[in-house]
């Protein structure tokens, strides 16, 4: 455990954990759009700025990449930062000034529009790299990643085509912070990055389990056992219900 | 394509994946450019995913996902050749081949690349064509230059 | 030959060659630097082997490439020793004479010689030659008298010779790292961090192998200091590079090196492949070199053409097979680095510094400079100069003297407007600064860089509004494109910039630009963001009036940019020879032979092709 204070107020951290999870896990109120508790923090929105004291020096970083270090002293906001922070979002809002998700965050920091000619590209992609963090730690399919570079970086599937590896999960559309990440459904099948999915469904009730690949993959890391992704979990408790009421009662309720 | 290159250049790095940009620099060598079935065989054959492999091939602007011609023309934009009118080279390029920067022309003669300093400074602008640098280029000296390798193609 | 297995042997075998060398012998040395190369040194090379061979005298005269000399204006450069009589812009043609006349015969050639233009005096040494009388040639005065693709040379003029004296005088490795931090040499890749201290930091961070890198991935465009050095003297570089492994990682850890070398250099490339092939054959690398107990040996790294991999991260993760993208460094690279272990990384204008300054001694080297840069600086001195070219000045000598002495002053006869140091992250020094003296501090403190030391030269004719947008392109592609405000910032900033070279700028422009340079200095992950603004705020710091002009007259005073200039013909000078009209790409002007002719101007497309080609001045740019 080490301590260090965070807008005046002392806390405590866990060697390993970075400024940002420290202090959300604390109440602190500070914006990003590119950081998941469940995958490895990336540090590209550059929202999460806050101010750090070591040693009598301050600099301006952001938080979600800076490890918690003892004795230091954050402040998560003052004119500087909110200053900063608003100039990222007015960069972040011309790549897609019209997505919601970003004008709730720019309302947030009180910015009302950009002032900046908007991206070629408005396809409201921001490239926090969640999706492909997830897909790759989190899931382990590693069906998408960024390709190019600089103000030509994207993010997309090997040559663009529908993706050998992709196991058809949405884990990256449900993590898009501008929910830009397309896909279709209908009874029978599932489309997302230009792959269309049969749907394998529950054999009690019919319900949607997922993709066979994805269910392949699930047991693949799971090691339970095949039959396990017959049922989905509703049907699954309502059968081991029945069976437990059959040992424990002999089928008859009290 | 043959994918007996591809695993004889990867053997050359035991097929370590830590090698991967100098084995895209390889297969580029002998490819004149990055074809897909390559990438496929480089991922498998490093056991990594096809992601990783097309991000460093997109990433490294010496690579070309594209067949090039057979002369690539390489116009230094360096701060030294920009000073002495390379941007004015550049654009006559263009003019004369009809194309813009990593295109290749219809007859598969010219491909057409910028890039950021080829440390010839005091000649400037400067144009690199495969291992041939041509130096204090200008308006005419484009026009005379491709001339010449058409000259040298149709032979 | 074996390899040496002791210092005694290395002694031995350098004594050999001294004594077998003839120091009087004929030598014709042949610049071969990519310059030299690029202008037709090989075929001069092979002619005066030819006229060499025809003249019988193989046994008395030599042709000998070696490494960039530095004067690129005279390419393709020969020498010839002993008496270093200095031939420019030789041509194969010339090659008989020179083996003739010269070699054998001992005449100078006098219409090959250079012409000093100040004064129409002709040189005939090398060493007489302005461009550089007014060098100190630390590093640099080795390569017109050194085969680099020959480890005896460079054995012969006592090379590998600091590291032995190392050995012989049993100097500690924390001895080393004293020497190296009272010396004050200080990283000549950019920040200029002190080289000592750095080493000091790697060698006391725990891990079970200590990495060593040189960084040859030279990305500033305009800059081929360190190209050239690893062209010309290889053998300096992995000489400092040993010395390194043994003062970082000797004898608690294994050590292992690397170069990480641009894809554009492919000749240097080559060099020290050769290099070190050689000197492993020596036993100068390997296992137990020396018999010291050091283990070391240097794996070359070819870069992908990404300028953000001379990033010390980005560098890293190239290495390891990954695309150079910066990670954070709030834990640093000396404790953290490749593979996660205690890295040291210097570039190659670093290493090459070391033996030097061994060499020379401590005192000596500390003896030239300024209070907080010690040593010499390597430039390349190229754009609007009359001698373009790489030189080597102490620390501290002013612009003014680098750019009108060793320069030799403006071409064509222009006006001095300023010069551009540092790259993409450094900034354009303005000619009322000109005596300001170049060291790592002083340059900070005009608002641009020491940088790897390009200095790009700018006249009357450059627009100081294009070179921002220039830098700015530049950035925006080379950016890796991880961080929103290097990204997008960037990206943004060039926008504005390019609407005002396009005479669509709007007042407030300038000051929206410096909002977003603040936003991406600060906020930005790595040094290719946090110091993208300095060209655009250099130039907008002391250039303001040039902005002024191009936003709120829609003029560009350089007459450059595009949009806002007319070429028209002066009918007073036309005398109707048709070369406009031929060159013309878009059929934009018209005439008749020997009369006066005209550009429709809503054709033109401003390509200056007319005004290239005009054999008598007659266009004019307004």
């Amino acid at each position: 455990m080490l301590t260090f204070t965070i807008d005046g107020q002392t806390v405590q951290a866990e060697e390993g954990q970075n400024l940002l999870e420290v202090a959300l896990a604390h109440g602190f109120d500070i914006p990003t759009l590119c950081y998941h508790p469940s995958v490895s923090a990336y540090g590209a929105c550059r929202l999460c700025l806050v101010e750090v004291t070591q040693r009598g020096r301050s600099r301006i970083t952001t938080s979600c990449n800076y490890p918690a270090l003892p004795g230091i002293s954050v402040v998560t906001r003052n004119d500087r930062i909110d200053r900063l922070r608003r100039l990222v979002m007015e960069l972040i809002l011309c790549r897609d000034p019209g997505n919601p998700q970003l004008q709730a965050m720019a309302d947030r920091l009180g910015v009302d529009r950009t002032r900046l000619r908007f991206a070629s590209r408005q396809d409201g992609c921001i490239l926090c790299g969640l999706c492909e963090r997830i897909c790759r730690e989190s899931i382990g399919a590693d069906a998408i990643s960024f390709v190019g570079r600089g103000h030509e970086r994207r993010l997309a599937t090997p040559f663009d085509e529908p993706s050998e590896s992709c196991v058809g999960c949405l884990a990256c559309a449900m993590v898009c912070p501008t929910q830009v990440i397309e896909f279709t459904q209908d009874a029978d099948t599932r489309t997302i990055w230009k792959r269309t999915f049969t749907l394998v469904k529950c054999k009690e009730c019919g319900a949607v389990l997922g993709t066979p690949e994805e269910l392949a993959l699930f047991q693949r890391k799971t090691g339970l056992d095949a039959s396990y992704f017959d049922t989905c979990d509703a049907c699954r408790k309502k059968q081991t219900a029945t069976a437990f009421a059959a040992v424990t009662w002999g089928g008859q309720r009290p | 394509m043959e994918l007996e290159m591809v695993d004889r250049i990867v053997d050359r790095y035991d097929a370590r994946s830590s090698a991967l940009l100098a084995i895209l620099q390889d297969i580029q060598q002998e490819a004149n450019y990055l074809p897909q079935a390559a990438l496929r065989q480089v991922a498998r054959r490093l056991d990594i995913p096809l992601t990783r492999v097309v991000r460093m091939a997109t990433f490294y602007a010496a690579f070309s996902l594209k067949p090039r011609g057979r002369f690539v023309c390489n116009v230094c934009l360096g701060t030294a050749c920009h000073v002495r009118g390379a941007g004015r080279v550049l654009d006559q390029f263009q003019r004369t081949l009809g194309i813009g920067v990593g295109e290749t022309t219809d007859d598969g003669l010219f491909t057409l690349q910028t890039v950021n300093c080829v440390g010839a400074c005091a000649l400037g602008p400067v144009v690199v064509v495969g291992e041939q640098y041509h130096r204090e280029m200008n308006n005419r000296k484009v026009d005379r230059m491709l001339k010449s390798y058409r000259k040298q193609a149709g032979e | 030959m074996a390899p040496f297995s002791s210092t005694a042997e290395l002694h031995a075998y350098q004594q050999a060659l001294v004594e077998r060398r003839d120091p009087d012998r004929t030598v014709i040395a042949v610049c071969y630097g990519t310059g030299c190369k690029a202008s037709g040194a090989t075929e001069l090379i092979d002619a005066l082997k030819k006229a060499v061979q025809e003249a019988g005298c193989s046994d008395r005269v030599s042709v000998m490439p070696t490494g960039c000399h530095g004067f690129c204006e005279g390419a393709p450069l020969v020498v010839v020793h002993p008496r270093r009589i200095l031939y420019t812009k030789v041509k194969p043609r010339h090659a008989a004479d020179i083996v003739n006349k010269t070699a054998l015969a001992g005449e100078v050639i006098e219409p090959l010689l250079f012409v000093d233009p100040d004064t129409g005096n002709k040189v005939v040494h090398e060493g007489e030659l302005p461009f550089y009388a007014h060098q100190h040639r630390l590093l640099l005065g080795r390569h017109s008298t050194t085969n680099p693709e020959e480890i005896d040379d460079y054995l012969a003029n006592g090379g590998y010779g600091a590291w032995a004296r190392i050995l012989d005088e049993q100097i500690a490795p924390e001895a080393i790292i004293e020497l190296i931090k009272k010396s004050g040499l200080r990283g000549r890749g950019g920040g200029g961090f002190p080289a000592g201290r750095k080493w000091d930091s790697c060698r006391n961070a725990p891990g079970e192998v200590h990495y060593v890198i040189c960084n040859a991935d030279e990305g500033d465009p305009g800059a081929f200091m360190d190209e050239s050095v690893l062209e010309g003297n290889p053998h300096s570089v992995i000489e400092g590079m040993i010395i390194g492994a043994y003062a970082i990682g000797f004898p608690h850890s294994r050590t292992e090196g690397y170069v990480y070398i641009r894809h554009e250099y492919p000749l240097a490339r080559h060099r020290l492949a050769i290099a070190l092939d050689q000197a492993r054959e020596k036993g100068l690398l390997g296992d137990n070199i020396l018999g010291s107990g050091l283990s070391f040996d240097i794996t070359v790294n070819r870069g992908g053409g990404a300028f953000v991999c001379g990033e010390s991260t980005a560098l890293m993760a190239s290495i390891e097979g990954f695309p150079g993208e910066p990670r954070a460094k709030h834990i640093h690279t000396v404790v953290s680095g490749l593979y996660g272990m205690p890295t040291n990384l210097n570039n190659v204008e670093t290493w090459a510094n070391v033996p030097v300054i061994l060499n020379m001694g401590v005192q000596a080297y500390r003896a030239i400079g300024t209070e907080h840069s010690k040593g010499t600086k390597i430039f390349s001195l190229v754009g609007k100069v009359n001698n373009t070219g790489l030189v080597e000045v102490p620390m501290g000598m002013t612009l003014k003297d680098i750019i009108f002495q060793v320069g030799g002053g403006i071409r064509n006869g222009k006006r001095f407007k300023a010069v551009q140091t540092g790259g993409p992250s450094g900034g354009c020094i303005p000619a009322s600064l000109i005596d300001l003296p170049v060291d790592f501090d002083r340059l900070d403190e005009v608002g641009s860089m020491m940088g790897s030391g390009g200095m790009i030269v700018m006249d009357e004719t450059t627009c100081m509004v294009e070179v921002a947008r220039y830098f700015l392109n530049f950035l925006r592609s080379e950016s890796c494109g991880k961080c929103s405000t290097c990204r997008e910032g960037i990206a943004r900033m060039y926008d504005i910039v390019e609407g005002i070279t396009r005479g669509e700028g709007k007042p407030g422009d300038v000051e929206l630009l410096e909002e977003l340079a603040e936003v991406v200095r600060e906020a930005s992950l790595c040094a290719l963001g946090t110091t993208a603004p300095n060209p655009v705020l250099s130039t907008i710091r002391y250039f303001a009036e040039e902005y002024r002009a191009h936003i709120e007259e829609k003029r560009c005073p350089a007459k450059q940019c595009k949009a806002l200039i007319t070429y028209r013909i002066i009918e007073d000078r036309c005398t109707g020879c048709t070369a406009c009209a031929k060159i013309c790409p878009t059929d934009a002007i018209t005439g008749v032979k020997d009369q006066v002719h005209l550009i429709h101007q809503e054709k033109c497309i401003q390509c200056g092709s007319c005004y290239e080609v005009c054999p008598v001045d007659a266009i004019s740019v307004e």
